[in-house]
């Protein structure tokens, strides 16, 4: 346990290793039959239970409505496919533009998130600097509370931040959560690592940038991911602070393609609308899915074991 | 697609590199009380300005719009303002605490809270060693990829399909049915009803939790297995001395973070749920603050509610990390 | 967003279900802050009523709520506004669209035609649903006032009257009596329409008219083709035809078991909400023997297991219906019963269920409010008000003139072409420029409610009307109405939420099984004295004033 090379070097050292990985090590004991074969077991019943859904909503969302009256609600094998519902949503006046509002709302929030967190949580997790104990309780106490809707729809409005794609951003900037966390995570690296590199002259700054930050690709692809889907899914804040339907994510836009009062009580005097046509509440899940499918594999890299294999010699 | 509950909970990682106690790193550190004030502010002014856009959010958005939960201490009218509404002291808390129905909220959120403690804390990470100890890349990487998906159907989507499955016109009961049995009360059995909402818990956000132990679980150094197989550790061994101490202080945190918020056990699972069980087994803290800050406009009363929630939370989170520093680890926040 | 609204719950959860868990506030009225201001709603004399008679519908409507009824789209349009309503301003309106957004102003050729139109700048900020109230509740306390605002009565938005009173334009003088005559198309609404739009004994602004009928049983008729179709004469024939259809794999009745005693409550002859007594006094319907017989009678149903057994809250149940699984549904209008099941199967003619008579009491249909609020204008000179009411005349158009087409359909050969029968259909463009905006402004004020044959899909379009209009003249003589509308009573404000969501709560526990009946009466007794009492009270001295 000791010495550390750089953490450039050990990336290269694990890129090398990656080839390797499908088998399993020399050192390694050949798996029980048993265990390996209870492993199976498992994993296929939760992908069959994680996946069954997924497909009845993609195939409903494909089925005609004939189809779907037949089948009472829910169809599994749509006998003629459509992509009727589909096509309806993406002829909508603005969800072309609405997709891209919130492509810019994920990526631009994500970064801007990303910097105020881990500079933070990396100011909170060295000991010594003035005033991060009182400011990190200050950071815990938001988890607990919130403030309420009008509070902040008044300071959105003084901050002239209403109508502005500012107002999806920084009103949810940073997550209390995700700060601890990255905190916790920052706080793990060796201490060996910051000593070696303050005898190498280095400070603050560059410790950040050229050992935690590399050391912590991890959590960061974590807590970007987070971030990412926090902003793609959100609707409340642009619903409560853009009065510019031109200006409405695409999360915001879709759901109004499954506005749907439930079964009103005989005493809610009411606007009851029909439900809508099953086939597109189902493409709206899928087309909401969509670019959380789609980031996902980049990220898994990071989740893969041995990432740091050889930053730290034992 | 508003679960924001959900969204919340499994957000974290570490690296968590075993074998460093706090401790060690304590002593590793140069004592810091003896510098002056002065010197420190300029030997910490790069921290300092990093530190200063973080703060600088929370004071604007959260502490600014803070002051407005003085309504908890008023008889708040939306109309008249925070301003103007007249001050009542403590009078919304004593009429929360003599509601009998809020008292029953607090028992069914604490029995939720319980099971989710019991049942899901620890899944999302008995899926990530299952994960973790499957060998072939592509199938690891294929069920990651599945297993996080349903975090993403709406709750109500989640009910529908349980319903489809479970319900009483269901898959299961039109077999049972088919087959000359009776048919099983699941979905509108108010008994059954706690495991019910974890097992849908369970099913919803298993794989998104499991994410952050993969985080975690990345940065186990491959060698310490090596070394430890040669010293003669099985399997089993192995992943007791090797794999687990690199979970346990993100494992730990989580833990003491679920603790702080045991009061908040979801919200729309149980209002769509209510009427199928009845408020009696359904109503929970969020859905009671729901029913009196909304519903019946007294947003007085919701306010008070979300208080008394934050305290408990600020109790449990405290009491949970001394516990935690008692055992040697690090918690949310040190001594 | 990240630590913000994740713990706000009252964010959180009106974003969850503000739409749909709808307060019941039946005047849409009063505060319980400020309530000296608010004395019970004193004399206003309502608008005069003058139908709008330039085109003639082929089923005559009437006074009592019978909708006209259209069997083909009308040859030549008549126009309803002589003169372009606006002075060039802009006009900023606050409403909700139950659509997909229109393309945005200045990407939508349509929003130009009508703004020039109009003769205004037309400025509107839509909100969706859910999420309207607190839209609504931000922008009131953030003294962001639009020019005209929709005030939907259900969506938990409270202490109206105090915004009212401090914001808002008494359109009293405007409207009162022959004044509305100068707004033609403002005078086609009812008097049961002005109603709800009346606070303080003031006129508010112009009412957004919904279907007069109340809720009904709506059947599949294949599955109660084999005993003898959706009708009864006696609960015990209903329970028998109940049981009838009920097999393997399909039930009779959705499991909505609140919406199931509250439609055969009617049978049994329980009064539209509050019961007004020959001396004058009042009883709430829930109180009332006839809606506990009901309850009962649902309890009985329940047993004989003819309720689908699901989940209270499902939302497929009109689909199950179409399919053959379920065979009932209770909807919120008799018209909603045949457009639901033609869009599910075109095929398919949704029956109604006539209230069949049950005990003493004569059966009933309870009238809907008929509104779905009403839009109010922000306090401004007498000329500006006035403008901003020929606006809102303008969006009232009927059917079968050429504003109602514009506002609906948009422009001919761009936004919409005549299909076939000769009814307007949307091009795509008309689709995204049109149909949003649209649904926005109808939902400000509109005419009151027409049965037209495209309101229908299918083959049978102009049957559908001629049925539709036949089941409401069978309802119209048992109609019910509620003595309290248009009447203030800050009890009801403050207890009628809660009063109302335990007595639900309670219903459905008892006809699930998992309370005793017994515990109904003792519940109202125990509610008397928590509020009900009062509100009865406060209503009974109301009406008592304005009579």
């Amino acid at each position: 346990m000791s010495l550390i090379t750089r953490p450039r070097a050990s990336l290269a050292v694990n890129r090398g290793r990656r080839g390797a990985k499908d088998q399993r090590p020399a050192w390694e004991e050949p798996p029980s039959r048993l265990g390996s074969s209870a492993k199976a077991v498992v994993i296929t019943v939760l992908v069959i239970v994680m996946t069954l859904p997924f497909v009845t909503v993609l195939s409903t969302s494909l089925a005609s409505q004939k189809e779907i009256t037949a089948a009472g609600g829910f169809v599994l094998f749509p006998t003629e496919p459509t992509f009727q519902a589909y096509t309806t949503i993406l002829s909508g006046g603005i969800v072309t533009r609405a997709v891209l509002v919130s492509l810019a709302i994920t990526v631009t929030g994500t970064v801007l998130s990303l910097l105020t967190t881990i500079t933070l949580a990396y100011a909170l997790s060295k000991r010594g600097v003035p005033g991060s104990k009182p400011v990190l309780l200050l950071v815990l106490f938001t988890l607990l509370f919130a403030p309420g809707m009008i509070p902040m729809y008044v300071l959105v409005k003084e901050l002239g931040l209403l109508d502005s794609y500012w107002a999806l951003i920084l009103p949810g900037l940073v997550n209390a959560f995700n700060l601890v966390v990255m905190r916790a995570f920052f706080m793990n690296i060796p201490e060996e690592l910051y000593q070696a590199a303050r005898i190498d002259g280095a400070g603050d700054w560059r410790i950040l940038t050229r050992i935690v930050m590399p050391l912590s690709k991890g959590v960061i692809a974590v807590v970007g991911l987070f971030y990412a889907v926090t902003y793609w899914n959100a609707f409340f804040n642009a619903m409560l602070y853009l009065n510019d339907t031109g200006k409405w994510p695409i999360q915001l836009v879709l759901r109004t393609y499954v506005v749907q009062s439930k079964q009103l009580n005989a005493d809610q005097l009411g606007i009851t609308h029909m439900p809508p046509q099953q086939s597109i509440s189902m493409a709206v899940v899928m087309l909401a899915l969509l670019p959380i499918l789609a980031l996902y594999p980049f990220l898994q890299k990071y989740f893969t074991k041995g990432v740091l294999t050889g930053a730290i010699k034992g | 697609m508003i679960s924001l509950k959900t969204e919340r909970r499994p957000d974290t990682t570490s690296a968590a590199h075993e074998a460093r106690t706090p401790k060690a790193r304590k002593q590793a550190r140069p004592p810091t009380s003896r510098v002056p004030l002065g010197r420190r502010l300029r030997n910490n002014w790069v921290m300092l300005a990093l530190m200063a856009p973080g703060l600088l959010f929370f004071v604007v958005f959260f502490y600014v719009p803070m002051l407005g939960n003085i309504v908890a201490f008023e008889d708040y009218q939306p109309f008249i303002g925070f301003k103007d509404s007249a001050l009542v002291g403590f009078s919304n808390f004593q009429e929360l605490f003599a509601d009998a129905a809020f008292w029953e909220a607090v028992r069914n959120t604490l029995l939720f809270a319980a099971l989710q403690l019991v049942l899901y804390f620890p899944a999302p990470l008995a899926l990530a060693l299952l994960v973790n100890s499957l060998v072939g890349s592509k199938v690891r990487r294929f069920v990651q990829s599945i297993v996080y998906l349903p975090h993403f159907i709406s709750w109500v989507l989640v009910v529908a399909l349980f319903q489809q499955v479970l319900g009483g016109a269901g898959l299961l009961n039109n077999f049972l049915r088919a087959h000359g049995m009776d048919p099983l009360d699941i979905m509108t059995n108010p008994h059954a009803f706690p495991l019910l909402i974890t097992a849908q818990v369970i099913w919803k956000d298993i794989g998104w939790g499991m994410i952050i132990y993969l985080a975690a679980l990345a940065n186990v150094d491959q060698s310490l297995y090596e070394a430890a197989a040669v010293d003669g550790a099985n399997r089993w061994r192995r992943m007791w001395h090797v794999t687990l101490p690199a979970v346990r202080s993100v494992t730990i945190m989580l833990l003491v973070l679920r603790l702080g918020d045991v009061l908040s056990v979801g919200f729309e699972q149980f209002l769509l749920q209510r009427d199928a069980v009845g408020p009696r087994a359904a109503e929970v803290l969020d859905t009671y603050v729901y029913y009196h800050g909304v519903v019946y406009g007294d947003w007085s009363i919701g306010a008070a509610a979300g208080l008394v929630k934050g305290v408990i939370g600020a109790l449990m989170i405290w009491g949970a990390n001394r516990l935690a520093h008692a055992f040697g680890e690090q918690g949310v926040y040190s001594k | 967003m990240p630590g913000m609204s994740r713990r706000s719950f009252l964010n959180l959860s009106t974003a969850v279900a503000a739409g749909a868990v709808a307060t019941p506030l039946l005047t849409a009225c009063g505060s319980a802050a400020n309530k000296k201001t608010e004395a019970a709603s004193s004399k206003v004399k309502l608008p005069t009523y003058v139908p709008f008679d330039k085109v003639k519908p082929d089923l005559a409507p009437n006074a009592q709520g019978l909708s006209a009824g259209f069997l083909t789209y009308p040859k030549t349009l008549v126009q309803s506004v002589s003169k372009k309503p606006g002075d060039g301003s802009k006009v900023t309106v606050l409403t909700e669209m139950w659509t997909a957004p229109p393309k945005p102003k200045g990407s939508n050729a349509y929003w130009d035609t009508l703004s020039k139109e109009m003769g205004i700048e037309l400025n509107a900020i839509l909100g969706s649903d859910p999420g309207y109230p607190d839209k609504f509740s931000a922008t009131i306390a953030a003294n962001d006032l639009p020019d005209l605002m929709w005030i939907p009565p259900n969506q938990g938005i409270q202490h109206v009257a105090q915004l009212l009173e401090a914001k808002c334009a008494d359109l009293t003088e405007l409207l009162s009596g022959d004044a509305v005559k100068a707004y033609p198309n403002l005078a086609n609404m009812q008097p049961a329409h002005w109603k709800t739009a009346v606070v303080n004994g003031k006129i508010w602004g112009a009412p957004s008219p919904y279907p007069a009928f109340g809720q009904v049983y709506g059947g599949n008729p294949r599955i109660w083709e084999k005993a003898g179709g959706l009708s009864a004469a006696s609960p015990e024939e209903f329970l028998s035809k109940c049981k009838e259809v009920t097999g393997a794999k399909t039930w009779a009745l959705e499991p909505i078991y609140v919406n199931a005693v509250s439609v055969l409550s009617q049978c049994y002859g329980a009064p539209n909400k509050w019961l007004q007594n020959k001396d004058g006094s009042l009883t709430f319907w829930m109180e009332t023997d006839e809606y506990a017989e009901a309850l009962s009678f649902a309890i009985k149903l329940k047993k004989a297991g003819v309720f689908y057994p699901g989940d209270p809250e499902m939302a497929d149940a009109y689909i199950k219906m179409a399919q053959g699984t379920i065979g009932a549904c209770v909807y919120p209008n008799p018209k909603a019963v045949r457009t639901d099941t033609r869009t599910n199967d075109p095929e398919l003619a949704g029956q109604v269920l006539i209230p069949f008579s049950a005990g003493g009491s004569a059966p009933k249909h309870a009238r809907h409010l008929g509104t779905i609020g009403y839009t109010a204008i922000k306090k401004s000179s007498p000329e500006r008000v006035k403008m901003l009411l020929e606006v809102l005349n303008y969006i009232a158009a009927p059917y079968g003139t050429k504003e109602q087409e514009f506002l609906k359909f948009g422009v001919e050969g761009e936004d919409f072409t005549y299909d076939g029968n000769g009814y307007p259909k949307y091009t795509k463009t008309g689709k995204s420029e049109v149909e949003g905006l649209y649904s926005g402004l109808s939902t400000a004020t509109v005419a009151p409610a027409s049965l037209s044959a495209s309101d229908f899909q299918g083959s049978a379009q102009a049957q559908d009307v001629r049925d539709i209009y036949a089941v409401e003249q069978k309802l119209i003589p048992m109609i019910a109405l509620n003595p309290t509308i248009g009447h203030y009573s800050d009890a009801n404000t403050e207890h009628y939420p809660k009063m109302s969501t335990d007595a639900n709560d309670l219903v459905n526990d008892i006809v699930a099984g998992r309370k005793n009946f017994s515990e109904w009466k003792s519940f109202w007794s125990d509610w008397k004295p928590k509020g009900l009492d009062q509100m009865r009270h406060e209503y009974e001295k109301a009406i008592a004033t304005d009579a």
